[in-house]
Formats: C-alpha cells, sequence, structure tokens
C-alpha cells in the first residue's frame, strides 16, 4: 500500500512539472515531441514539414504550422496518468512501481506522437476546405475535433492497454 | 475434485446470466431499459474521463486559468459537455447496431443459424450440461 502511494505521489509530481514545463517552454524546446508528430504528418499526408526556429514546424505547400499547441502534451500527461492508474495493482516493490511509471510514460508518449499526428492529419483538410456547420467557425471547428479526437484517442489507449496487460500475465505464466 | 466441480457450475450460471444480459440487449425495441447501456459506458470510460478533465480543466483551475475570463470559460464549457455528449452518441451507435444485427440474426433460417452457431457457444452449452450433471462420480468418489 505505501509503495502504491508512492507511486501515485510520484505520479501527482509529475504531471504537475509537466504542465509547468508545457507552459513554460518554447516551440524549439518541445522539439522531442513536435518532431516526431511533423515527421508522421508528413508520412501520412505526403506534406514535408520544415522546422521554423521559434514557432515549431512549417508547411509551405499547405502554409500549415504545428506550434507550440499543437503539441498534444496535455494528451500526454492524461495518458500518463491513466496508464499508471490502469497499472498500479501490478505494482508490489519499489522496482515494479518504477517500472510501471516509466512503461506509462513511454506508451503516453508514443500514443500522444499518434494521436496528435491523426488530428492534425484530418485538421489540415479541415483548415483548407472548411466546413460550415450552422454556426460553427472554423476554429470551433477545429476545437471540436481536437476534443473529440483526444478523448477518443484516450479511450482506445484505455480499452487497448488490459490486452497487453494479459498478454504479459500470460508470458509471466 | 468437488471444489473444481462446484467451480465450473459457477462459470456456467456466469456464462448463462451473461448470455441472458446479451439477449436483453439485442431485443430491438423493446424489453430492456434505454439507459443502462449508457450508464455502462460512462461507467466504462470514466478513467478515461476523469483524467481528461482533470488534466484540462482541473489542472488549468488550479493554476488560476479563472482569470483569463470569458474565453477559458467557453472553452472549458466545451470541453466538459463534448466528450459526455461523444459517449452517449457512441453509445447509441453501438446499441442500434446491436439491434440491427439481432434483427439480421433472426431473419436468417433456423437450420442456417444452428451451423453459424460458434464453437464457442458450443462448448458453454456443453459446461452447461455437464453442471448441471454433476460433477463427474469418479470426482466425488
Amino acid at each position: 500500500m505505501k509503495i502504491k502511494l508512492g507511486v501515485l505521489t510520484v505520479l501527482a509530481l509529475a504531471v504537475w512539472s509537466m504542465k509547468h514545463y508545457y507552459a513554460v517552454a518554447t516551440a524549439d524546446d518541445l522539439w522531442w515531441i513536435l518532431g516526431p508528430t511533423a515527421w508522421l504528418v508528413g508520412v501520412v499526408t505526403g506534406t514535408p514539414f520544415a522546422l521554423a526556429p521559434g514557432e515549431g514546424y512549417f508547411s509551405r505547400e499547405h502554409l500549415f504550422l504545428i506550434e507550440k499547441s499543437c503539441a498534444g502534451i496535455n494528451f500526454m500527461i492524461a495518458a500518463f496518468g491513466m496508464l499508471t492508474c490502469t497499472c498500479l495493482r501490478r505494482v508490489d516493490s519499489g522496482v515494479s512501481g518504477a517500472r510501471v511509471l516509466a512503461a506509462s510514460l513511454l506508451a503516453s508518449y508514443a500514443a500522444a506522437v499518434l494521436v496528435n499526428a491523426v488530428r492534425i492529419a484530418i485538421a489540415m483538410p479541415l483548415a483548407a476546405h472548411p466546413v460550415a456547420v450552422s454556426t460553427l467557425t472554423p476554429g470551433e471547428v477545429h476545437r471540436f475535433e481536437g476534443i473529440a479526437v483526444y478523448f477518443a484517442g484516450l479511450v482506445l489507449l484505455y480499452e487497448v492497454v488490459p490486452r497487453f496487460d494479459r498478454g504479459t500475465d500470460r508470458i509471466d505464466a | 475434485m468437488r471444489r473444481a466441480g462446484a467451480a465450473e457450475m459457477r462459470r456456467a450460471g456466469a456464462a448463462e446470466m451473461r448470455r441472458a444480459g446479451a439477449a436483453e440487449q439485442q431485443v430491438p425495441g423493446g424489453g430492456g431499459p434505454a439507459w443502462p447501456p449508457v450508464a455502462r459506458a460512462f461507467r466504462r470510460v470514466a478513467l478515461p474521463l476523469a483524467w481528461y478533465y482533470a488534466v484540462t480543466l482541473a489542472l488549468p483551475l488550479a493554476n488560476g486559468a479563472a482569470h483569463a475570463g470569458a474565453a477559458f470559460m467557453e472553452h472549458a464549457l466545451i470541453v466538459l459537455i463534448l466528450p459526455p455528449v461523444l459517449i452517449v452518441l457512441a453509445s447509441v451507435a453501438c446499441e442500434m447496431a446491436r439491434a440491427l444485427a439481432g434483427l439480421e440474426r433472426r431473419r436468417l433460417p433456423a437450420a442456417q443459424q444452428f451451423t453459424a452457431t460458434s464453437p464457442q457457444r458450443h462448448r458453454d452449452t456443453e459446461t452447461q450440461r455437464s453442471a448441471v450433471a454433476g460433477p463427474p462420480k469418479a470426482a466425488t468418489g
């Protein structure tokens, strides 16, 4: 019980630190998540993105900028917390606690890059051909799309992880 | 061995309850109440929803985002409302698909339905039969 409480404390501190880091970081500081996301969006959409120092990654072809607010850090933090809580039952020692935290962090990073790339790949044609949905502005459509994709990604991740968990159970046995 | 027999009976009972529940859900336009599937969906995604709200609403509010005024409040309202709406829509879509699948199954002739029975379902039936018959005599002896 004490170890689990320790893991939850580390999780809370990590979440708070990540949120603070995101608040003060510049687009250049976020290269570790913006770079892979821009690359993946480029692969999916066939549009090359070039680094624009101080701004993020820019596509001249589509006049589309992947900036700091598009980094998906909030999704990564939510996924990290959710995955750690999901795998908390596996924690029975300090080592297993550290393993759960590390695995959750890695998985949340990978999921953030993937889900964010999907979100941007959907947002690009929407930005090029704004959809006129009743009274919604293109900005609101973009916001709705972001919330829907992020939340759906979180739920999908939550559904997928127990399958992997059962797989490792079988391997352990 | 008696314990094994009892466990088998419990499993068979649970399988029967699951099937009964599924049958209740598959009745299109009647039988089961309308809310339980939606409530189940909310229960199922409670953890992702809680973390989503925590990161997008609770943490910014704790950091004083409320001082940003109407802009944040408008954003917060959309963030608060949209996920539950999506859950309800997804749940309704799943229920409709399930009801349609149930209708489709009922249209099939009985003979086709028999051949379409999955091996898993067949195994469950066998388990039930053996549970009703009780544990093998050799086990209790």
